[in-house]
């Protein structure tokens, strides 16, 4: 009886001494279980590449395999560093066929809408920005600086139905201007109905605008916009910049303003 | 030992699957701590504290929710059934479906509670779905335990006279 007693006070103890073990080793996991289940998952990953991947017993051909991946992941960056030099080529190439001063930005952030929203970017009035200067990409025109505050900048693309932009097509050689709908599509507007457009022709911006340099690329044409009666034809534009993934821009200062220092 | 075994695994896979499918539409009934709850009653009590702290474990894995939470909701599911247990008398089907609620009651609330991210902020509106949980665990642990005894008074051999 008294054996039976013992056993059963044993028993319990055991039992409780398990449960508050479990409960432990529960919190420890609830506090700690993504760092240790993930330290086991790589090392035991790390383990298994080992024994698949590393079962050459040859010093060589182990280096070598090592080479071979240093080289691919060399070359995917020169790749990255190949695009990113055309796209600075083409902008030193803007710098130097036009007058007007030129200040390289990088976008930050792009606010609500992408594609009626606007751009943020890196260059403010400390770096020379002003209103109205206008914003350009290797890709064509991508707006104009609509805000400038200290070390930042707001840029209005034209896909932005606030900003006209005064356009002619090349080859054909008709006159428009470049608007946006409020659903972001882009139109060239108010073009004489002799003119001979085609699709595919290039937008390029004006000389009579005022804010915008002439010969910018904006845009090509894809079409005519039918079922609108009127004394002017109303083309479909294709915009030249990809606004989503456009990175690094070059912000034109207006004509006769050089730098900081004239201001 | 091997029979139990196989009925805590069929558990833990039935509550993934309930999870996967009921859990989406509404509330999936919570049969791990039913099964619990039932072993403890009628075998060690120790073995159902292993399966409660083992079968938590690997339904967190399985459902991607923080390791050790399903664990330690079961463990202070089992333990709130244990006191209910001791303060209260009884035994048959009642009594059986009363711990479970009381450990369904207790598991989920520490869970949401603990398995929230910050720790703690799933204190609100949220914890609502607990009773519903509770009302189709209870439904199906009497559904399970009728069920069951059917089959066993069908295969039971009929003494009259």
């Amino acid at each position: 009886m008294i054996t039976s007693g013992k056993k059963s006070t044993r028993r319990s103890e055991e039992k409780n001494r398990r449960f508050v073990l479990y409960i432990t080793i529960s919190l420890i996991l609830l506090l700690f279980g993504p760092a240790l289940l993930g330290g086991l998952g790589s090392w035991l990953g790390a383990r298994f590449s080992e024994a698949v991947f590393s079962g050459t017993n040859s010093p060589t051909e182990d280096k070598l395999r090592n080479d071979i991946m240093q080289l691919m992941l060399e070359n995917s960056i020169l790749r990255e560093e190949a695009v990113k030099a055309d796209q600075y080529r083409t902008l030193l190439g803007i710098t130097r066929t036009d007058d007007r001063d030129a200040i390289p930005a990088r976008i930050l952030y792009r606010s609500e809408g992408l594609v009626t929203g606007t751009m943020v970017i890196d260059q403010g009035r400390r770096d020379g920005i002003i209103d109205n200067s206008v914003c350009i990409s290797s890709e064509g025109l991508v707006g104009v600086v609509s805000s400038v505050s200290e070390t930042t900048s707001e840029i209005l693309p034209i896909t932005n139905p606030s900003v006209n932009v005064s356009c002619v097509t090349w080859p054909s050689g008709a006159y428009g201007i470049l608007q946006s709908t409020s659903s972001g599509e882009l139109n060239l507007v108010h073009v004489d109905l002799t003119s001979e457009v085609e699709p595919g022709d290039q937008v390029l911006t004006s000389r009579y605008g005022g804010v915008f340099p002439d010969g910018l690329l904006a845009g090509r044409i894809i079409g005519i916009s039918t079922g609108e009666a009127g004394l002017a034809l109303r083309f479909s534009v294709a915009s030249a910049v990809d606004f989503q993934s456009t990175g690094e821009v070059l912000i034109l200062l207006p004509e006769n303003f050089h730098g900081i220092d004239a201001q | 030992m091997q029979a139990r075994i196989f009925v805590l695994v069929a558990a833990v896979i039935i509550q993934f699957l309930l999870e996967l499918v009921a859990g989406r539409l509404f509330v999936a009934p919570s049969v791990l701590p039913f099964v619990l709850v039932y072993l403890s009653e009628n075998y060690e009590k120790m073995w159902a504290i292993d399966g409660a702290f083992w079968s938590g474990f690997c339904l967190d894995l399985l459902l991607h929710q923080p390791p050790g939470s399903s664990s330690l909701a079961l463990l202070a599911g089992l333990y709130a059934a244990k006191a209910f247990s001791i303060l209260s008398s009884g035994e048959g089907k009642g009594y059986l479906l009363s711990m479970t609620a009381i450990a369904v009651l207790i598991s989920d609330t520490v869970f949401i509670l603990v398995a929230s991210r910050p720790l703690g902020s799933g204190f609100g509106p949220g914890l609502l779905l607990v009773v519903p949980r509770v009302l189709l665990t209870v439904i199906t642990g009497a559904l399970i335990l009728t069920l069951t005894e059917w089959i066993s008074n069908m295969r039971s051999r009929i003494v009259s006279g």
